[in-house]
């Protein structure tokens, strides 16, 4: 691939990965597009190291999501117990620059950051499981099993919202 | 009852807008531009990369060629050494009587 050519495949698929930030995010344009320039800039840097085992795009938003847990510090959410990690992860309550304060934020407020991208990724940006595993870096059960609690949790959530 | 269909429906009816792609994009070019053209972009690096390819399959030509020629002079060497060690009368003898020729004017 040229570098024409890799300005091209970005291009292409900067909007998807600035998307699918942005709801990790939760709306908070630039901190998700600060993350997107640095994904992007990362993957050019190390470009030499995709050896083309999965899809441009599986490895663009891999590293996009590795990025994302830099972000929020997963080491140490690694080492935290579920309730404490919740306050690390960027909820609507917050201040800050969201931009686009909207239900979906709302509604994917209480999973963790593992099944909010299992969700945006599968729903939005239309993911298979066995991609969804090679970008988060985990097995496909594991996928499955998110994919499952985050369901029965929108699920509450959108009846509620149609009983009111 | 809420479906999977009506997820799906509420996710894409609420997916998060992104706005500015092309100030976004020309933002990341520049950035690009400051650094250095990864190896595998890099045309002068590619043929490197070729000539490298060629050599090291050539080599690998030439080793496999000197591997079978030491294999076949290994055992023709441990053929002659245990060819050598066998007792002669283990060697079955040829009955002499078949070769008993009669001269002519004999």
């Amino acid at each position: 691939m040229t570098r024409e050519q890799f300005i091209a495949e970005i291009s292409a698929l900067q909007e998807p990965l600035r998307r699918f930030l942005l709801g990790m995010c939760h709306g908070d344009a630039f901190t998700s597009d600060d993350l997107a320039q640095e994904t992007l800039l990362k993957a050019y840097l190390h470009y030499d190291s995709f050896q083309g085992r999965s899809s441009f795009s599986t490895w663009l938003f891999s590293i996009g999501y590795r990025c994302f847990c830099d972000h929020i510090g997963k080491k140490i959410l690694d080492t935290l117990p579920l309730s404490e990690k919740e306050n690390l992860i960027p909820s609507v309550d917050e201040g800050g620059n969201r931009e686009d304060y909207n239900e979906l934020y709302s509604a994917i407020d209480g999973l963790t950051a593992s099944e909010k991208a299992t969700v945006l990724l599968f729903y939005i940006e239309d993911y298979s499981t066995k991609e969804i595993a090679e970008i988060l870096g985990m097995p496909s059960v594991t996928v499955r099993s998110h994919l499952h609690r985050a369901r029965r949790h929108l699920k509450k959530i959108l009846q509620e919202n149609g009983e009111r | 009852m809420v479906k999977d269909k009506d997820i799906k429906k509420f996710m894409l009816q609420h997916k998060p807008v992104v706005k500015n792609s092309d100030a976004f994009m020309k933002d990341v070019v520049r950035q690009m531009d400051s650094l250095p053209v990864p190896s595998a972009m890099d045309p002068k690096h590619q043929k490197e990369d070729c000539i490298r390819i060629v050599l090291e399959v050539s080599r690998k030509d030439l080793r496999s060629v000197r591997l079978a020629v030491s294999v076949i002079a290994i055992v023709a060497i441990l053929s002659a050494i245990t060819i050598s060690m066998i007792p002669s009368e283990f060697i079955p003898s040829i009955p002499t009587e078949l070769f008993h020729i009669q001269l002519p004017g004999r």
